[in-house]
């Protein structure tokens, strides 16, 4: 197709938002499947696209969630809480109750890794992810320090052993309003289970962090191979022109 | 032709499944005691929420319902009247 200096005029009232995560996907895909074939300038307004809401949306709550599961994780391998009603867990539950807290993230992170792998990056399909990307990293690092910051500072400050005590009160005296004789067993639960959490808690901060780096990891790979894909591309292209 | 062989493979595998129920039907009851099929659903909707999110067969909501499911399966379960004798 000769590089010609048509536009292809878009609205502008148009909504340039992308409303979800994949919505986000399919057009970066769709720009980077035709990006070849457009001429020059064909495209005018990439900036116009704005996908940091989306990005940002889904970085907090793979991190969050990821955070949220894996003390839950850290009481299961260290015996202190039931997985399918056992005590001692056995090798496939620990597996099982690490892939439950990784998955949303995990999941997210080998889908987008496998979508950049098959892109083709142009000029406009890197803006266009970067506008994606550079929001989602940025957020998912801000969330995972503050996270980190978060169980830290409830492990060391909150659930000390002068907090515990009462914080066990408390909690038995909201069930002791709901029946007096749920009071002395509520107190004893509260009293281990918060105990337990404090061992924990740092644990599965390092662990989570683990996680997202792992996550980071395979779409930087993904990234770098799409990069060096297109690259092969626009050499062996460039010797038919 | 994919979907055949899943299909084909799902059939077969509920066939053996009713013959071993029908010719041992006090080691299926062992077998759902010990907590197998709470094991195999977790699992189930672990797997197939995870490959449904990579591979983006499922939206984001219906993962996590089976994030939740193979959760409550897991945690929750054992302490469920009825689920409970399951374990």
């Amino acid at each position: 197709m000769p590089k010609t200096q048509k536009q292809i005029i878009r609205n502008t009232h148009e909504d340039t938002k992308a409303r979800s995560f994949l919505e986000a996907v399919a057009l970066i895909e769709q720009v980077s499947a035709c990006e070849m074939d457009l001429p020059d300038g064909s495209y005018p307004t990439p900036s116009r696209l704005t996908f940091a809401n989306v990005a940002i949306a889904h970085a907090l709550q793979t991190t969050v969630l990821t955070f949220l599961l894996s003390p839950i994780t850290m009481l299961v391998i260290d015996n202190y809480m039931h997985i399918f009603g056992r005590q001692k867990a056995g090798f496939l539950d620990n597996l099982f109750s690490v892939l439950l807290s990784c998955a949303p993230a995990a999941g997210f992170s080998v889908f987008f890794s496998i979508i950049i792998c098959k892109l083709y990056l142009g000029k406009l399909t890197k803006s266009l992810l970067g506008y994606y990307i550079t929001p989602y990293l940025m957020i998912k690092f801000l969330a995972t320090v503050f996270m980190f910051m978060v169980l830290f500072i409830v492990s060391t400050s909150v659930l000390t052993e002068q907090n515990i005590p009462y914080l066990s009160r408390q909690i038995s005296g909201v069930a002791s309003m709901l029946n007096e004789n749920y009071g002395p067993a509520v107190y004893n639960w509260s009293f281990d289970t918060l105990h337990e959490l404090q061992y924990v808690l740092i644990k599965s901060g390092v662990y989570s962090t683990c996680i997202h780096i792992g996550c980071a990891i395979l779409i930087g790979v993904a990234y770098v191979r799409a990069y060096w894909r297109s690259w092969l591309i626009d050499m062996f292209s460039g010797d038919f022109d | 032709m994919r979907g055949t062989v899943i299909t084909v493979i799902t059939l077969l595998a509920m066939v053996v499944a009713l013959f071993y129920i029908a010719r041992f039907p006090g080691e299926v009851g062992v077998l759902l005691a010990s907590g197998t099929f709470p094991r195999i659903l977790a699992w189930f909707c672990l797997i197939y929420g995870s490959w449904g999110l990579a591979r983006a067969r499922l939206s984001v909501p219906v993962a996590m319902i089976f994030f939740t499911a193979a959760g409550f399966f897991a945690y929750v379960g054992p302490y469920v009247p009825f689920i409970k004798n399951y374990y």
